[in-house]
Parts: C-alpha cells; structure tokens; sequence
C-alpha cells in the first residue's frame, strides 16, 4: 500500500463499514435469489468493488498482526530465547 | 491478570456451524457466495470466544482470532464430510439431483445467452456427471476430505480475521464498587 501508509501501521476500518458493505452484497445476491430485483453486471461490480476495496484493509494488518504475535511469542518461549 | 479461555469450546461451535451450513443439501449453495458459510463459520468462533473474556483476563488478540479460525476450519472441514457422507447413505443421492438441476440451469441460460460455445457446454456437462459419479464412492469422500482441510481452514480464518475486525475490541465495563468505609 504505498500510497496510503505503511502495512506495520494497524487502522482497521470502522465495524460498521465492515458490515455495510458485506449486507450490502448480501442484499444483492438475496434480492436476486427472491425474484425481488435482478442483479445485473453494474450492481455485481458494484457491491463487490466495495467489499473488496474495504476488506482487506482490514484482513491483511490483522493478518500480519497475528503472524508476528506468533512468531514473537515462539521466540519467547523457545529454550535459546533465555526468557 | 487471569489467562485467556479455552478456545476448544468456540472452535467447535464455529466448526458446527461451518459444518451444518456446507454439508446439509441447499444450505450448502451459501457457500456459492465467496465461502461465505466458511467465513461465518470463522467469524462465529471468534464472537463466541470474545464473550467468554472478562475485564481482569488478557486481551483478545489476532493470533487468538487466526488460531481460532483454523481449528474451527479442520473441524468444520470433517463435520461437512461426515454429514455429507450421512445424507447420501440415509437419503440417497439428493446432493447430485440438486446440483444437477441447479447444472442444467446454468447451462440453458449460458446457451440461451450464447456466451459459451457448444463444445466448452459439452465438456462441462461431461465433466460434471464425472464428478458426480465419483462423489459417491469412497474415494471421491477421501479426496473431498483433503480439498476441505486445505480450503476451509484458510476461508475460516480468513472469517475469523473479519471477526475479529468487527467484534474484536471489547470495550471494559466499570465495575461500580461501594466505597470503601473507614
């Protein structure tokens, strides 16, 4: 993410955008499923261009995250470690 | 500061729900739409393990929600197999018929649509019914075990990270204590 910051730098999106735009996609998907209203190519784009411009500001800090905690805490609690 | 919960617990009820969504027939087409069962599954065990912390317990941290993810994944991986497996003994190939309606679906609007040439439908049609005849035998339940260990794991804590995104953070409550008298 050169653009906008560092990937060390944890700011996950809000939850509520989170879940706006996974209800969104599901409303997409549901309403076609029901015969309320057809998905067509632009509302697939759409709802999916959203879901994905938003998740993985949030999947790929956190999965990072974890990863580092993990290996930290296997250094830690190795024998060399001296901890 | 008191240790984190067990995560055994949560795993499990996520892997329940992983499983009963992907292996019970119709429910399973969730699962069409990214995973999505997967990933609720992840999310799920994430949400329930939150809940058991108290303020005095160490935080909840990602590599909680990760680790939490994969094991709710494997066991949501052999419940899926297990219940399959079960529905096609007890209530025969059901499975097949509905995925084979759902196929021919597919097909007709593709050739409706003549966004496909003829030979690519054939071919997917060939290979379908393929699929379909090996999906009865063991093997094909062996092999079907295999690809979900690898896949729902990794869609699951992929769930688990969205889980913990949304439910992560929980915000302490002040106890309200009655001051002390002297």
């Amino acid at each position: 993410m050169p653009l906008s910051g560092a990937l060390k730098r944890i700011r996950i999106p809000r939850p509520t955008l989170m879940i706006a735009v996974i209800i969104s996609m599901l409303v997409d998907v549901v309403l076609n499923d029901t015969g309320i209203h057809a998905s067509t190519t632009m509302t697939r784009v759409v709802t999916g261009l959203l879901f994905g411009g938003v998740m993985p500001w949030c999947i790929i800090p956190l999965l990072i995250e974890a990863c580092l905690q993990l290996i930290y805490k296997k250094k830690i609690h190795s024998p060399d470690s001296g901890v | 500061m008191l240790e984190k919960p067990n995560k055994l617990r949560s795993a499990i009820l996520g892997g329940l729900v992983i499983g009963a969504i992907s292996g019970i027939p119709g429910l399973n087409l969730l699962n069409c739409c990214c995973c999505a069962g997967i990933l609720l599954g992840g999310a799920m065990s994430v949400y329930l393990y939150r809940q058991e912390f108290t303020n005095e317990m160490l935080p909840l941290e990602s590599s909680d929600a990760l680790i939490l993810g994969i094991i709710a994944g494997i066991i949501g991986a052999l419940i899926t197999t297990l219940l399959s497996a079960m529905i096609t003994l007890i209530l025969g190939p059901v499975e097949t018929e509905m995925m084979r309606n759902f196929m021919e679906k597919l097909t007709q609007k593709l050739e409706e649509r003549g966004s496909i040439p003829q030979g690519t439908l054939d071919n997917m049609r060939d290979q379908f019914e393929e699929a379909m005849k090996e999906g009865g035998t063991i093997g094909g339940i062996l092999r079907s075990l295999v690809y979900s260990l690898i896949l729902y794991p990794i869609f699951s804590m992929l769930g688990g990270l969205i889980g913990f995104g949304i439910f992560g953070k929980k915000k302490p409550t002040i106890s309200q204590q009655p001051p002390m008298q002297q």
